[in-house]
């Protein structure tokens, strides 16, 4: 092998080693934010559970936490995460979640008048708090994915001729 | 009946590494267009009128992991990439999509979608 074609090789894998990284900060950013979000979510979720009006959101919730916190697992578990991966999951779960918390709305303002006004007023700061959090991480994933989409990394699926024709050339490549 | 939403084939994914592996191992090039044209002609398509040629079918008890949630199990599909039915691809049909799998000889397919 010649001394550039070694040069090149060693750049390239580089470069690779760098991308890698840089997903790794990514996803050790995104799995803090998501432990930080658990903790208020589990916090809450007991309270939720005082009302019976709220059994119904406090459960599924719950589950939503329970999914989080298997994907920080699996994000953990794997040091190279494939596209598809749960990663991209999330953006939709999270838009879940971020509903659920809006239709707790309507629901809230009756129990502002009950003795639980107080937990309510709580629950009421950590919702908004838990929706910033949510659009914010869909921000930043979303970001992500249209980077790594930029760079050739990944590439969503083909909804369109053209679309689809982009595809094949890259997988004929 | 189905809904129209959730049988036309409305996206075509073949971003999977085991895809893509099993694709480059086709090294005829006459073979490779034909697999690209024949997944080409799937966009749109409804899968209740797929053309007999295809053989689009559901592997019956053959259940796979969802590509859009790892813990949940979906049926796979197959269907015959080549005019002399040789190689098949097996992909999983979710939320409109095909999400393609592997393509390989037709055997092969058959027991591992």
């Amino acid at each position: 092998m010649t001394a550039i074609a070694m040069t090149a090789d060693v750049a390239k894998d580089f470069q690779d080693h760098e991308r890698s990284l840089d997903k790794q900060r990514f996803f050790v950013d995104v799995r803090a934010r998501i432990a930080d979000f658990l903790a208020k979510l589990s916090m809450k979720a007991t309270t939720f559970i005082i009302s019976r009006s709220f059994e119904t959101h406090a459960r599924s919730l719950r589950k939503q936490a329970s999914w989080f916190s298997q994907m920080a697992v699996d994000i953990d578990a794997k040091p190279r995460i494939e596209p598809l991966d749960p990663e991209f999951r999330l953006v939709e779960r999270l838009h879940n979640l971020e509903s659920k918390l809006v239709s707790l709305r309507s629901q809230i303002p009756l129990l502002l008048k009950s003795p639980l006004g107080n937990v309510v007023e709580e629950m009421l700061s950590a919702r908004d708090e838990m929706r910033l959090a949510c659009r914010e991480m869909r921000g930043a994933i979303q970001a992500y994915e249209a980077d790594r989409c930029a760079r050739g990394e990944h590439m969503p699926p083909a909804t369109s001729e053209d679309g689809v024709d982009k595809m094949l050339a890259k997988l004929a490549a | 009946m189905p809904s129209i939403e959730g049988r036309v084939f409305r996206g075509i994914d073949c971003n999977a590494q085991s895809f893509v592996n099993s694709f480059k191992l086709i090294k005829d090039q006459k073979l490779s267009t034909e697999i690209q044209e024949t997944i080409r002609s799937l966009l749109f398509l409804d899968l209740d009128q797929a053309p007999a040629k295809l053989h689009l079918h559901q592997l019956t008890n053959c259940f796979v992991v969802s590509r859009l949630d790892n813990s949940k199990k979906v049926k796979a599909w197959t269907l015959h990439v080549t005019k002399n039915d040789a190689y098949k691809a097996s992909f999983t049909f979710e939320c409109g999509c095909a999400y393609f799998r592997l393509v390989d000889e037709h055997d092969i397919i058959d027991k591992r979608p």
